[in-house]
């Protein structure tokens, strides 16, 4: 494709954007849809309506979107390239290879605390366990240099992790179907919501951030590490 | 029990999402059988044939942990349901029977749990953004499935996958977006009221996205070729479960977004029938000068799937349900003669060009037996199934007025006679001499013996099965 015809098209598609983006911003409306914000509290007990609405009132989209981590997770491990990134050879400075272990535990906490919050504050499973899995890639990648290959969990365990928090998943799943007789039922089943605002509250909120902060941070884990790790 | 019943749609997803850890904890130790895959889909099957009736009574309706739609996720559990998620069930099965290499066995089965699940979830969701999930799954998974074979031709394939995959999800979830924007709601049940009280474009825009996309995703005309050039890149088992499974999983969706929203339906009939009309000639006239076997088999895809659409698009109800019917037969027959085409492999070539292809020295006859069953089928000769449902959607295509349609849908048959006897002659008469070096001689009996014979038997029941399909069009028509 020639440069004027590269141009061309992607002014084209921009355009096209503007002209939707614009279409969509002043389209009329027939019913505004339904406000989950001033339900969550009393149906859910979660402060955080987002998470109210991922892990709750709309679990079963979420137990998919895990879904698909540990689907592209399972994909990349197994279709590794061949030539593995080349950066095993580059030598780093002393001012990361010791910056890393004085950041990395805050990194993790800053993770978890995310997680386990993500009913009364902005952030929950998927932001926690990008977090998480950001100090575990980046230990991964600092300490494998030189050929030596160097990770908190290994590639066998990650997989074994991962799994667990997909039984886990369902299991919460199972928990709502066996009390309440729908599957990944929160407050029918009879557990407590506890006071709004509390780290334990929300009932099954915070078992599914939990869990689906696990299977994202290592999941992501095993995407990173598939690429240079044997 | 009355509560499982009601929470039969969740089940029927969760338990082949269940089936992946359960494949990785019951093969950790040693090289893993195709046992505990097989249990998933029995236990589905079981599932559905014990709530058959129940949905002949009534839909089951359920609302996602037990939160009613617009507020949760609806979904339902209906006779059109019923009968894709058997059809689809059947090619898993023979798809496991089918994967007889050792290597990488454990993630062909994992993709497939989630390829299964995926499709189950997009025949059963009521709710447009949980069907874009359903949608990310299956999609995924036969991108994955399609680069399984890891040589050069599977990259290659699986990246056009991807590429016209990814832009038909995204025009999905466009109009998806839109949708919501100016109706407020993403339930199917409740879409047309507020649908058709909406103004403006961009509703209609959107669901014609929508519409595109899933248009996309069947390999309809203009955005047909991909389809060709990611089955001759996959292996035969993983062809027979695109051409199978998903296809038939995303028809269904189509004709649930087409029947929830009657109004923009009934305007774009004709272009619904012009793509039809134009699939069909393509997909024959392109399937007449392929020179290699997955790519011939691709192209007569193309024009099923617009019989099937034309059929459809007519919008009378026996129209409907016969072209559901003809999708379904021709879901089992695609998929039983991409299975056929491993038996190729036994022979130890690997090329699947038509002037190379030759059945196996073991079962040679039985082999041959099922190619010709499996091609006067798709090209619509009696006494076997693919005759009938093709017989009944000329038809109801002509009744609903449709007479050009039914007309393309009866001399497409005249076309594939010609390139069926081109590849069934070279199968009788190998033009080449026998390989020197035969592969790993399988003593199994060919896998699509189970789809042939299937479509040998219910051919007798045909017209119940068709009484069948209208019913679940009815069902579906009227809990709009």
């Amino acid at each position: 494709m020639s440069r004027i015809s590269a141009a061309v098209l992607v002014s084209g598609i921009i355009v096209f954007g503007v002209i939707i983006a614009f279409e969509l911003a002043v389209a009329p409306r027939t019913a505004d849809p339904l406000n989950h914000a001033p339900l969550t509290l009393r149906d859910t007990g979660a402060v955080n309506a987002v998470s109210a609405i991922l892990f709750d009132y709309r679990a079963l989209d979420t137990l998919g979107e895990a879904t698909v981590i540990l689907m592209t997770a399972t994909v990349v491990a197994f279709l590794t390239p061949r030539a593995k990134a080349s950066m095993l050879a580059v030598r780093l400075s002393s001012i990361v290879l010791y910056g890393v272990v004085l950041l990395l535990p805050f990194i993790t906490i800053l993770g978890i605390a995310v997680m386990a919050h993500g009913h009364v504050s902005p952030g929950g499973g998927f932001t926690g366990g990008v977090i998480v899995a950001t100090s575990t890639v980046f230990y991964a990648v600092v300490y494998s240099v030189g050929g030596q290959q160097s990770y908190v969990i290994a590639p066998a365990a990650n997989k074994l992790i991962e799994n667990t928090a997909m039984t886990a998943f369902i299991g919460v799943g199972l928990l709502g179907l066996g009390l309440a007789g729908s599957f990944l039922a929160n407050a029918q089943t009879g557990i407590p919501l506890g006071t709004p605002g509390e780290l334990l509250s929300a009932g099954t909120i915070p078992m599914l951030n939990l869990i689906s902060g696990v299977k994202v941070g290592v999941g992501l884990g095993i995407i990173v590490m598939s690429l240079f790790l044997e | 029990m009355n509560s499982l019943l009601t929470e039969l749609p969740v089940l029927l997803i969760v338990i082949p999402l269940a089936g992946v850890p359960l494949l990785y904890f019951t093969t950790r130790s040693g090289r893993g059988t195709a046992l505990p895959a097989l249990a998933v889909i029995l236990v589905v099957v079981t599932l559905l044939s014990f709530s058959i009736r129940d949905a002949m009574h009534a839909p089951v309706v359920t609302a996602a942990g037990g939160w009613q739609p617009d507020l949760g996720i609806g979904l339902q559990f209906d006779l059109l349901a019923v009968a894709a998620m058997l059809v689809t069930s059947l090619i898993v099965a023979q798809a496991i029977l089918s994967h007889d290499e050792t290597s990488g066995a454990q993630h062909f089965r994992t993709l497939l749990m989630l390829l299964y699940a995926g499709s189950n979830g997009l025949m059963l969701t009521q709710d447009l953004f949980n069907a874009y999930v359903f949608i990310e799954i299956t999609s995924i998974a036969s991108y994955a499935l399609v680069a399984s074979r890891q040589d050069k031709g599977g990259f290659e394939s699986a990246f056009k996958y991807v590429v016209m995959g990814s832009f038909a999800g995204l025009l999905v979830l466009w109009g998806i977006a839109g949708l919501y924007l100016t109706t407020g709601t993403l339930d199917m049940q409740s879409l047309a009221p507020r649908f058709d009280a909406a103004q403006g474009a961009v509703p209609a825009l959107s669901a014609a996205a929508i519409i595109a996309g899933l248009l996309i995703k069947l390999g309809q005309v203009p955005f047909h070729a991909w389809k060709a050039d990611s089955l001759s890149g996959a292996s035969y088992t993983v062809s027979a479960l695109l051409s199978g499974v998903t296809t038939t999983a995303f028809f269904v969706l189509l004709l649930r977004v087409l029947s929830a929203l009657p109004s923009l339906t009934l305007s774009l009939a004709p272009v619904l029938t012009t793509i039809a009309s134009l699939s069909i000639i393509t997909g024959h006239l392109m399937a007449l000068r392929q020179p290699r076997y997955s790519r011939l088999l691709a192209y007569s895809s193309v024009a099923h799937i617009g019989y099937g659409l034309l059929a459809v698009s007519s919008g009378a109800v026996t129209a409907i349900a016969a072209g559901l019917f003809h999708i379904l037969v021709h879901a089992i027959m695609k998929s039983s003669l991409f299975f056929l085409g491993r038996s190729f492999l036994h022979t130890g070539n690997r090329s699947d060009r038509l002037e190379a292809i030759v059945f196996p020295e073991q079962y040679r006859k039985l082999h041959v037996t099922l190619y010709v069953l499996l091609a006067m089928s798709m090209i619509g000769i009696p006494p076997v199934l693919g005759f009938t449902s093709k017989w009944y959607a000329v038809l109801e295509t002509a009744r609903a007025g449709y007479h050009t349609g039914a007309v393309l849908i009866a001399l497409g048959g005249a076309v594939a006679l010609v390139y069926y006897l081109r590849v069934g002659i070279q199968l009788v008469h190998p033009g080449l001499p026998e390989l020197s070096s035969p592969g790993p001689a399988s003593r199994r009996l060919p896998v699509p013996l189970a789809g042939t014979a299937l479509i040998l038997l219910l051919a007798v029941f045909s017209d119940r099965l068709l009484a069948f399909c209208v019913q679940a069009v009815v069902q579906l028509l009227e809990a709009v």
